[in-house]
């Protein structure tokens, strides 16, 4: 469910990531969600301006909820106006020239507000007692706004017409939410919602209704409700911008597990035909088949459809974005049953097989064939869970009647209730009715006049599963044996069938029976070959299943000569026979042959693959490589290019060889690995390949000016988009060496190069990253803010594509770690470079920048002691690792300047006499004098004072050289000479290493340096902090003065500190500040213990700070006060 | 003397006097950096745009299996039954056939397979049935106790356990079954 804002719903985070494991390059086709807002915070109800590239959304990136705008090609976002509070429910006017939203500026309950576009000028905004929830645009020129009378009180529809000011009508009174109105202005379509109780208004408690209401706003007459052909629940209607479609979301697969599809589950989205431009448009859309255009693993709401392009908000990770897919949803509408049955096939998530098989039925001509979909679509929702979805489709059966299949609708349903029956009791729910509510289903099973052989059979198979969950497995078993499997039973029933004997008789090591039942489908003349070839398998394998091998390879000869000559199950004999035989990984070439003989031998479609699938999985069990790439090569050149089968070929190729590639990689053998990559690319056109195969020959010295002179690297025949992206990389390459317009020039061409395929690239990982990391070397270059915001967000989606791919998460997490960093946002590095080191690292410079980059976020958010720590490991890796060795002195002097800002004084003395040491006389004199301070630094903080002045001695010989003068960069707008700064810093180590050696009086003359040149810069500068400086200096100079026993320069010196902060004070109008108190408490002491003359009157001010601490009642003072007490008590002149 | 402590607390900027007066305007890490730190400009850019390169990070196979993250399978598993799953778990060794004749979390020996909340599922339904099993074998067989029949029931099903399946032995330790 969406969060929920004051009176919008927005999405909740609900989906959590299962990196199970390594994902492959998406290869399905699909059409996934594309991601158009890439931000801090959440992001939601975009919608895209009749011109299609601007998008109006909220975001909360600034804490409260702003209404942003975002070039969706240029893909930088700005807020659209400050109305001072929070806004949502931004929608554009059909002309596109206003834009309404709700303010909660002015009223708590919400304001329907009206601005400009494209300024988001001229607020207007209702002047209504009543709270705005949510609006739409009947035209140009009015708004259907659903308001809240009062907190208990109903909701209704005004109608507001939108001129120099905002003016209501009543249209509609009915507690109504998510308002809909067509492009024609003739319909309102919502979602009526009832109260759950009438002492709390529905905006509060209420839930919404099972079907829509339609209204014509044309004409009086009363609403039509309307209920789509869906299970769940309805919300969000929008109109399609031709008129012709409905989108809607449906929360119907009980996604966090609570028992309950509602609107805290994900969202689906659907569309369905509503021609608005006839009447009963409301009864076309409650008797179409909904088109299901999202699956199930998404979560997504608010579909704001444009011209071309469906934009919806989804939950990932935590956060709401906007995105966008094709009108027609994820599955492209050419798909026809043979594509969609492969896609079944190939895909591991339920969520997909869930919208290919709606797709199936949707395109199913027959009855027949629609009941047997729809018993599929039970068993996937009850693998779900889904038993609200299971139960719908199961009793939609009943609305298809088919004489050979009848009854199945009563008996499914009865199975949907026991498992809701057994999740009940697994959570502790309904435990004590368990048995008795299953002996009612048991009897409900018994069989009635009409039923088709099919339902009899399905009854017969719940009524096994049903004793089996009582504990009653006799019974269980008899109903089971008692299953007539013959022509008569469709497809889905023998697959229950197989379900249930697999279940039942393993759990009763029955393997004759459990043969005995896979021969018998093995068998079914009604089933396709290929059903009967997994039936066959299933045999080998139970007749083989735990046997010693010499047992099982007795077993498989015997059963051999029994099966009929060239029937599945002689072949599946045969074959596992020869699976069996693959023991080792390194299998001798007689027996490679033998499997490649058996493939070949092989003329049926189905039995090919039948091979190869059985030969590869045993092969890569016991680690025999070889005879898994044989398979797959030869497969691949075996199935052609333009049939479904296709898409497994190359899968299978391309998993094994990467999966080989990466294997030599890391045995050290690029040019083996290589080689598969460049096979992988050839064959299969994977664009993750090309560029492992590009980064190869680069490491091997190629350069990538003579790749992209050759052209096409790897030959003809390769998708233009690989080809592209390629020469687009080479070109990227090359830029951290250049600049200026030759580096604007490359970038241009290389960016140029991935738009020109954007359509196919834009949800490719790879793509994205690229993308992103040219436009931050092109921040680096400029300092443009404005290509840092594009950079990040190419990075964002690019991680979001990147979440089940550990490589692909290092490379890019490093990249905005880097890139945060540099525009100054370390903390929000941090989070990306945190989760970098979660990752192993890698032994390349690259990896090296994202130490140093963390070591330098750590730094700048003041964790110095974890700075140093990393910096002293980054020190490390440069020493041990050659690669690295070249930035040595980058991490020895990071490491040493971290140590120091962490106090760890011992160790950055060592790693600053360290740098000394490798500065050879080539080093530049800014290095040597920087070096040598911070030795000075590390040095008295090391307690050897001694020390300390040599390096300062020789620090201040290097400070009067005039090349350094040169080489001294420091902030232009700085009114001090950076001469000047380093003077002052040298004075003041120096006051402080004179103090520790009790050398009073040299360090009395270096304070006054530095008093000097503080009263110089503040001369020049005029600024709180330099006058803060001298009352400071004043201080010091009093301490040094009061330990050589000079207490009438004490007592001057104070004084000047008093009046100083007594300046400072009025210009900062503060006039309690630690810095006046501070010497003010100084002479004080002065005063009360040395009897000193002072040349105020201490006891009148230090009875009047006291005075004023009292009165402030704050305990940040309470030392002061305390001290003061004193004081006044011993007595003060 | 609390008079040095409260001087030697206004003497900390000044002693790190690398650091600026107490309030800046720049923070003080860049004001650090800006004073203290090396000019390394051309290896320090040329590392941090090294670090924007986009290459994925070459992390090895044993590095992401160390990590418990698996490559994608050869062969996709569409079609499995829960028996099924739970011999892949068996050979992954995540699961073990106990002597006690219920199947055993073993998920620290999990090699090539990942744990999940269904593989917990998965284990405690089968178990829940196996119970089952053996007590309706008890209303079969009155005179024998379910500790017997369960440990008569163990031998039979570990004949039929999957070659490579993991298996607690006598003496509480686990194998792989050859075959």
């Amino acid at each position: 469910m969406l969060k929920r804002l004051p009176l919008a719903c927005i999405l909740a985070a609900l989906l959590a990531p299962a990196a199970l494991g390594q994902d492959d390059e998406p290869d399905d086709g699909f059409h996934r969600p594309d991601r158009l807002t890439a931000a801090m915070g959440d992001q939601f109800l975009g919608q895209l301006a009749p011109d299609q590239k601007t998008l109006y959304f909220v975001s909360s990136r600034n804490t409260t909820s702003e209404i942003f705008v975002q070039d969706v090609e240029e893909g930088r976002s700005r807020r659209l106006f400050d109305d001072g509070a929070d806004v949502t429910w931004p929608r554009v006017s059909p002309d596109g020239r206003s834009l309404l939203y709700v303010s909660f500026r002015d009223v708590a309950t919400g304001q329907l507000c009206v601005r400009d576009l494209p300024d988001g000028e001229g607020r207007r905004c209702l002047d209504a007692s009543e709270g705005a929830l949510e609006a739409e645009w009947i035209d140009a020129s009015r708004i259907a706004l659903v308001s809240r009378t009062s907190i208990r009180g109903g909701l209704r529809v005004l109608e507001v017409a939108v001129g120099d000011a905002l003016h209501s009508c009543p249209l509609l009174d009915r507690d109504v939410t998510s308002p809909a109105v067509s492009p024609d202005g003739r319909w309102l379509v919502y979602v009526p919602i009832e109260r759950t109780s009438s002492e709390v208004g529905p905006a509060f408690a209420a839930h919404a209704g099972s079907s829509l209401e339609a209204l014509r706003l044309d004409r009086k007459g009363p609403p039509l409700p309307f209920r789509l052909d869906l299970p769940g629940l309805t919300a969000q209607p929008a109109f399609s911008r031709d008129g012709q479609s409905l989108y809607f979301v449906q929360f119907y697969v009980d996604s966090n597990g609570d028992g309950i599809a509602d609107a805290s589950d994900h969202g689906v989205l659907f569309r369905v035909p509503f021609p608005t431009d006839r009447d009963d448009a409301p009864a076309v859309a409650a008797t179409a088949f909904p088109r299901q255009l999202t699956d199930s693993g998404w979560n997504c709401e608010y579909p704001a459809p444009a011209e071309q392009r469906l934009v919806v908000t989804c939950s990932r990770r935590q956060a709401l974005d906007v995105y966008e897919l094709p009108l027609s949803g994820e599955l492209p509408s050419d798909w026809d049953d043979a594509r969609l049955q492969t896609g079944i096939e190939l895909s591991d998530r339920r969520a997909e097989q869930l919208l290919l098989y709606r797709r199936r039925l949707a395109l199913e001509p027959g009855i027949e064939g629609r009941r047997l979909l729809l018993v599929r679509l039970v068993r996937l929702h009850l693998d779900f869970d889904d038993v609200d979805a299971a139960d719908f489709y199961a009793a939609s059966i009943a609305k298809l009647p088919d004489p050979a299949t009848a009854g199945l609708s009563r008996p499914l349903r009865i199975l949907v209730a026991h498992r809701r029956a057994v999740r009940d009791r697994e959570v502790g729910r309904e435990v004590a009715s368990f048995g008795e509510a299953s002996r009612r289903r048991l009897l409900e099973l018994r069989p009635k006049p009409g039923d088709s052989p099919p339902s009899l059979a399905l009854a017969a198979l719940i009524r096994s599963e049903i004793a089996d969950s009582l504990g009653d497995v006799g019974t269980s078993r008899r109903e089971l044996d008692s299953v007539e499997i013959g022509p008569a039973i469709p497809r889905p029933i023998l697959e229950l069938f197989y379900e249930r004997a697999d279940a039942l008789y393993r759990r009763l090591d029955d393997r004759e029976a459990l043969w005995s039942a896979c021969q018998r489908l093995a068998a079914q003349a009604s089933l396709p070959p290929d059903a009967r070839m997994q039936y066959a398998l299933a045999a080998a394998r139970t007749l083989v299943r735990g046997l010693p091998a010499s047992e099982a390879e007795a077993a498989l000869a015997r059963e051999a000569r029994r099966a009929a000559a060239g029937s599945e199950l002689a072949f599946a004999l045969g074959l596992q026979r020869a699976t069996l035989a693959l023991r080792d990984a390194d299998p001798p070439p007689p027996q490679l042959d033998a499997l490649l003989s058996l493939y070949r031998s092989q003329s049926q479609p189905d039995r090919r693959r039948a091979v190869v699938l059985e030969v590869v999985e045993r092969a890569a069990q016991v680690g025999a490589d070889r005879a898994v790439e044989l398979l797959a090569q030869r497969y691949l050149e075996d199935v052609p290019k333009e049939s479904a089968e296709r898409r497994r070929a190359e899968r299978l190729y391309r998993r094994a060889l990467v999966g080989r590639a990466f294997r030599r990689l890391g045995e050290g053998k690029p040019e083996a690995a290589l080689a598969d990559f460049e096979a992988v690319v050839r064959r299969t056109g994977g664009l993750e390949s090309a560029l492992e195969a590009i980064h190869l020959r680069l490491e091997r010295g190629e350069s990538s000016e003579a790749l992209l002179a050759e052209g096409t690297p790897f030959g003809p025949g390769i998708p233009k988009t690989v080809d592209d992206f390629v020469r687009a990389y080479l070109l990227a390459r090359r830029l951290p060496h250049l600049e200026g317009s030759e580096h604007a020039r490359v970038a241009h061409e290389a960016r140029a190069l991935l738009r020109s395929d954007w359509a196919e690239l834009r949800n490719r990982r790879l793509a994205r990253a690229l993308y992103g990391s040219v436009l931050a070397q092109d921040f680096f270059r400029t300092g443009d803010l404005a290509d840092a915001e594009r950079a990040n967000a190419q990075l964002l989606v690019a991680l979001e594509l990147s979440e089940g791919n550990p490589r692909y998460r290092a490379m890019i997490l490093g990249a905005l770690g880097i890139l945060q960093t540099a525009v100054g946002n370390d903390r929000i590095a941090l989070s990306y470079l945190e989760e970098r080191r979660r990752l192993p690292e890698a032994d390349d410079p690259e990896d090296l920048a994202v130490d140093l980059t963390r070591a330098r976020a750590l730094f700048h958010v003041d964790r110095e002691a974890e700075a140093a720590l990393a910096a002293d490991r980054l020190l490390e890796r440069t020493e041990k690792i050659p690669a690295l060795r070249a930035f040595r002195p980058l991490a020895l002097d990071r490491a040493a300047l971290y140590n120091l800002a962490a106090h760890h004084f011992d160790r950055s003395l060592e790693l600053y006499g360290d740098e000394l040491a490798a500065l050879g006389k080539g080093a530049s004199a800014r290095n040597r004098f920087v070096a040598r301070l911070g030795h000075a630094a590390s040095a008295l903080g090391a307690a050897k004072p001694e020390l300390a002045l040599g390096d300062l001695a020789d620090a201040q010989g290097l400070l009067g050289d005039p090349r350094l003068a040169a080489a001294i960069a420091w902030r232009p707008d700085r009114a001090v000479r950076a001469h000047d700064r380093y003077a002052l810093i040298l004075a003041g180590l120096r006051a402080n290493a004179h103090q520790r050696l009790g050398q009073l009086g040299e360090a009395a003359r270096a304070l006054e340096d530095r008093h000097a040149a503080f009263a110089h810069r503040y001369d020049l500068t005029r600024r709180d902090d330099d006058l803060r400086a001298l009352v400071l200096a004043d201080s010091r100079l009093a301490e040094n003065a009061c330990r050589r026993g000079d207490v009438r320069r004490a007592s001057d010196w104070i004084g000047d500190a008093v009046s100083r902060a007594d300046a400072l004070a009025i210009r900062t109008t503060t006039p309690i500040s630690a810095d006046r108190l501070d010497a003010l408490w100084f002479a004080a002491e002065l005063s009360a213990l040395d009897g000193a003359s002072l040349p105020f009157d201490v006891k009148g001010r230090i009875d009047g700070a006291s005075s004023d601490l009292a009165r402030t009642h704050d305990p940040a003072w309470r030392a002061w006060e305390g001290w003061f007490e004193v004081y006044l008590a011993l007595g003060l002149k | 003397m609390k008079r040095l402590a409260l001087l030697w607390l206004a003497l900390v900027p000044t002693l790190a006097c690398l650091s600026a007066p107490p309030i800046v305007v720049v923070d003080r890490a860049t004001v650090l950096e800006e004073e203290a730190s090396g000019s390394f400009d051309d290896i320090e850019r040329q590392l941090l745009r090294a670090g924007l390169a986009a290459r994925p990070v070459p992390l090895t196979p044993a590095q992401l299996e160390a990590l418990g993250l698996l490559p994608p399978p050869l062969v996709d598993h569409t079609g499995r039954t829960a028996a099924d799953q739970v011999d892949s778990l068996l050979v992954a060794h995540c699961i073990g056939e106990g002597s006690d004749g219920l199947l055993a979390d073993t998920r620290s020996s999990c090699h090539g397979l990942a744990w999940s909340e269904e593989t917990e599922r998965l284990v405690d339904q089968v178990n829940q049935a196996r119970a089952l099993l053996w007590r309706w074998m008890q209303s079969q067989r009155p005179g024998i106790s379910v500790d017997e029949l369960r440990r008569a029931w163990q031998r039979v099903h570990a004949r039929g356990v999957v070659c490579g399946g993991w298996r607690q032995r006598e003496d509480g330790s686990w194998e792989a079954k050859q075959c």
